[in-house]
């Protein structure tokens, strides 16, 4: 169960073992930039960096309840977020929405969030991206209501998949055939396996646990790799 | 299963236009599904955006791949964290078709 963490918007909540979620309309945060950051966005579009702002702020929010300092989160090689030692963070867009987690890295080597934005995947598009088998097995879990919305969910399942497992492996060539949702180990999670053989994503990817949450009329799915 | 059958060289490029073309219309629809309003400017001004392209809206393009070069986008070809634009995903795409679908030119030579 989701526990607020503060009156007022955007909404700042505790999900399960100490990750702080910062979500909200992308207008509700602040255009601020730091730094490098202010660089980076000089050559993007205007809803493009708007949307950026809107997650570094998103992301110092929750820092910030974590009692880290505001800092600039600068951009890496492949586009990945440069974030404080000591701190594991995501952050996810959808077309009208944000949504940044974090968490102390002592308790989660790494983590990763996607926002179901609720369109349509369409059948054949998930026919090639998920199986069968992963379709019902969070309509089990109780994830998802119907088919439509259990595609959707594996998507995003997947995407925070992806996000999570990079600052441990840079594999940024991870893909949705190579990843499975699996039953996991204790209720509320799912596990996952892969069919890559590098030991780096074995290792990695088999000490994944997957997350879904709603926070008011949103839904998410996070990831998280604890410490070996 | 059997492989798709490759697209020659002189096929491809006899058709890429029209590829192009199709992939793009069929973005821009998807896309406009989730356009948001410019925050804070003039809807009527040049400035209007199209959003960030994000991977999900390429995957829906499968079907739309597979009517044009008669096999399924392969969920490699999805750039994952999206794109920056309709035309850098489009490109991408393009490039990722030409590497995978048409025939190596010494190869179609021989």
């Amino acid at each position: 169960m989701n526990t607020p963490l503060q009156d007022g918007r955007p909404p700042l909540v505790e999900l399960a073992y100490g990750v702080v979620a910062c979500i909200g309309e992308i207008g509700e945060f602040s255009n601020k930039l730091i730094g490098a950051e202010i660089d980076f966005a000089n050559c993007m579009a205007v809803t493009r960096r708007r949307e950026f702002s809107a997650g570094r702020n998103a992301a110092r929010m929750a820092l910030r309840h974590l009692q880290f300092e505001e800092c600039a989160i600068p951009i890496g090689p492949h586009g990945e977020p440069g974030w404080p030692p000591g701190a594991a963070v995501s952050i996810s867009h959808s077309a009208t929405h944000v949504c940044a987690i974090v968490a102390l890295s002592s308790c989660h080597q790494s983590l990763g969030v996607d926002l179901d934005d609720v369109r349509p995947l369409g059948d054949a598009a998930a026919a090639d991206l998920m199986t069968p088998e992963e379709i019902d097995l969070v309509t089990q879990e109780g994830w998802a209501r119907d088919r439509m919305a259990a595609q959707n969910l594996v998507f995003s399942a997947k995407e925070a998949i992806f996000k999570c497992q990079f600052p441990l492996t840079g594999h940024a060539d991870l893909d949705f055939p190579d990843v499975h949702l699996a039953r996991g180990a204790q209720t509320g999670s799912l596990g996952v396996t892969t069919t890559r053989l590098e030991p780096e994503l074995i290792s990695a990817v088999g000490r994944i646990k997957v997350f879904r949450d709603r926070i008011e009329e949103l839904s998410m799915t996070w990831a998280s790799i604890k410490p070996a | 299963m059997a492989k798709s059958k490759l697209l020659t060289p002189a096929e491809y490029a006899a058709r890429e236009a029209e590829i192009r073309k199709a992939l793009t219309e069929a973005l821009e629809t998807e896309l406009q599904d989730c356009a948001i309003p410019d925050l804070g400017s003039d809807i009527d001004s040049d400035l209007w955006d199209l959003p960030v392209v994000d991977s999900k809206t390429v995957a829906k393009l499968s079907p739309v791949v597979k009517e044009l070069i008669g096999r399924r986008l392969d969920p490699s070809w999805i750039r994952k964290g999206g794109y920056e634009s309709v035309t850098d995903a489009i490109e991408d795409l393009l490039e990722k078709i030409r590497t995978n679908c048409v025939a190596n030119p010494a190869a179609a030579a021989a």
